[in-house]
């Protein structure tokens, strides 16, 4: 009797704790930034460094497992010149991933969306994509959210460099070649975190971190907003 | 016997030249009255070399005792103490001391008040040029020996663009070779970082940067690294170019050069005949003209990147005060600019003398 007692009490106290553990989570925000004072962005080749990534990725840290992403933020670069020859500069259409982590490189790994998540936007620098209805549940502790930047005309933007492939400090006044980036440009959070947080894909398809703002920037601006899969 | 003897004494003029050590006199003398500091203590910071300036403010010291030093450090009970580069000391061996402040309040019953000066001060600015290494101003001080104490400098901000910047200041002697920038007063120079000001106050105070002579220069040196950079989009004009099927050509396989109108900036269909010759990339044969057979032009979007600060300058007349180093390899390390008549970059100093 006493061991049934005992075994009952155990499932309780489980379903209590499940319960509580779940409960908790009415919504988490992740890697929540200001939107002011966003100064650099990702996506373009500078004279610094060229950015030929297919991918760029935040990742994300959390301490329950089973949650549900509900919601993406994410803040881009926005032309705002008064130039009325400058047409569409801000248009864009790109694909968000959503990663589990990679066991063997920490970086982003199995996908966790089963459809194309696709925004298309022309003018915002805050975009807010809703995932509810998609129901990605995020299995471990650590997931990423991947920009995919598709190399279409919409998004070519250009820039002046040398048919080397270099991107001059000043305006090169002879020879030059447009070389194509691809928008969105996202921006970099300007709240500096204790590690870089920032990945990204490589032509040939594989992920690093991406180390170009280091030390003084660690995360892309965006955020994701989670919740328990029973709301 | 006699070719022995000539032999010994041979080796023994090249033993002695194998010996020899060159000797450093450095002169130790008061800012103020430059009468020469006796009893002053100089310390290498390999502290190879400690010795005392004689009755007469000198100090005889061994070059090769010099060696893995960088800094002699000159110190007097009587004056505040100062650290020099072993590099400008060897160029010019004159130290000059300045009176600690319970000497200056002996001064002012003598009535030798210090004072304090802000020198090239400015109105009206304009921007000055980007993508160098490094700008330098010259300066003029009133007295030798002043203390310089804080550095204002200013710069652009475009609304909207990154405002933070990350520089190096430098302080140079002057070179009596060049009159440009000679050796550096400060060591490896003192690093900014600024969030958002237009305009850069540089507190040197703890620096005790005394400036040997009357002339000097401020320098700024650029970083090119990301938390400089903001960007800049820009439309600019170009023919429109077609393939002989009539297919126009992407931007994106747009190559200029020298041979071709393309690679150069500002050229304008009216006024330059070269415009009518144009080439572009490889296949292409005609350019779009209109019914009046003029190149139909097409604006095109693109960016660029600049790096802070963007700093100011002032005009005036005479010569320019301004001395640049822009990092091109084969050339002279400095150079002075002629950006424009006259002038000095804005950046004024305040000084104690």
């Amino acid at each position: 009797m006493k061991k049934y007692v005992y075994r009952i009490g155990c499932f309780f106290f489980a379903v209590i704790n499940w319960k509580a553990a779940n409960c908790q989570v009415k919504s988490i925000i992740l890697n929540r930034y200001s939107d002011k004072n966003l100064f650099y962005h990702v996506g373009t080749h500078t004279p610094l460094s060229r950015f030929d990534y297919q991918q760029i990725a935040q990742k994300f840290k959390i301490s329950l497992t089973g949650l549900v992403l509900d919601k993406i933020t994410l803040n881009r670069f926005i032309s705002k010149v008064n130039d009325t020859r400058i047409k569409d500069f801000d248009r864009t259409t790109f694909k968000i991933n959503i990663h589990n982590r990679d066991p063997f490189t920490s970086g982003p790994g199995k996908l966790l969306n089963t459809e194309e998540i696709v925004i298309a936007d022309a003018h915002s620098q805050q975009i807010t994509v809703n995932l509810k209805s998609r129901k990605i549940k995020l299995p471990d502790t650590v997931f990423f959210v991947a920009i995919v930047f598709l190399k279409s005309s919409e998004n070519e933007r250009l820039v002046k460099g040398y048919p080397d492939g270099s991107i001059p400090f000043l305006p090169p006044v002879q020879e030059f070649k447009f070389w194509p980036v691809y928008q969105p440009f996202i921006n970099m959070a300007a709240e500096k975190g204790p590690v870089l947080n920032v990945w990204a894909m490589d032509s040939s398809g594989k992920w690093s971190l991406y180390n170009y703002f280091s030390p003084d920037l660690t995360d892309l601006a965006i955020s994701a907003e989670l919740s328990s899969s029973s709301n | 016997m006699r070719v022995l003897g000539t032999l010994l004494l041979i080796l023994a003029f090249f033993n002695d030249e194998v010996h020899a050590q060159k000797k450093l006199v450095i002169h130790v003398y008061e800012a103020e009255t430059n009468k020469p500091v006796s009893k002053a203590t100089l310390k290498s910071s390999s502290n190879n070399i400690s010795i005392e300036t004689d009755l007469n403010g000198n100090a005889e010291v061994l070059t090769n005792d010099l060696i893995g030093a960088d800094t002699l450090m000159i110190s007097h009970i009587s004056y505040s103490i100062r650290k020099i580069p072993i590099s400008v000391l060897l160029q010019k061996p004159k130290v000059m001391l300045i009176p600690k402040t319970h000497m200056l309040r002996e001064l002012i019953i003598f009535n030798r008040k210090r004072k304090t000066v802000t020198i090239n001060r400015y109105n009206k600015t304009i921007p000055f040029l980007a993508g160098l290494k490094m700008a330098a101003q010259r300066l003029v001080s009133p007295r030798p020996g002043a203390l310089l104490k804080t550095i204002s400098l200013e710069r652009n901000i475009k609304n909207g663009s990154n405002p933070k910047t990350r520089f190096i200041l430098h302080f140079f002697d002057i070179d009596t070779d060049t009159g440009g920038p000679g050796g550096e007063l400060l060591p490896e120079g003192i690093e900014v970082n600024d969030k958002d000001h237009s305009k850069i106050i540089i507190d040197l105070s703890d620096c005790e940067l005394i400036i040997p002579g009357k002339e000097f220069f401020v320098a700024v040196e650029w970083l090119y690294i990301p938390i400089n950079q903001y960007i800049r989009i820009r439309s600019e004009m170009f023919p429109v170019t077609e393939y002989e099927n009539g297919q126009k050509i992407p931007w994106i396989e747009y190559t200029g050069n020298p041979s071709f109108i393309l690679g150069k900036q500002g050229a304008r269909p009216e006024n330059d005949k070269q415009f009518q010759r144009v080439k572009i990339a490889s296949g292409a044969q005609v350019s779009k003209v209109n019914q009046f057979g003029r190149l139909i032009e097409e604006p095109v979007t693109h960016y660029q990147y600049w790096f802070n600060p963007q700093l100011r300058a002032v005009l005036g007349d005479g010569p320019s005060q301004i001395w640049i180093n822009d990092g091109t390899p084969n050339k002279p390390k400095w150079r002075s600019d002629a950006f424009r008549k006259g002038a000095r970059l804005a950046i004024t100093a305040t000084l104690n003398y």
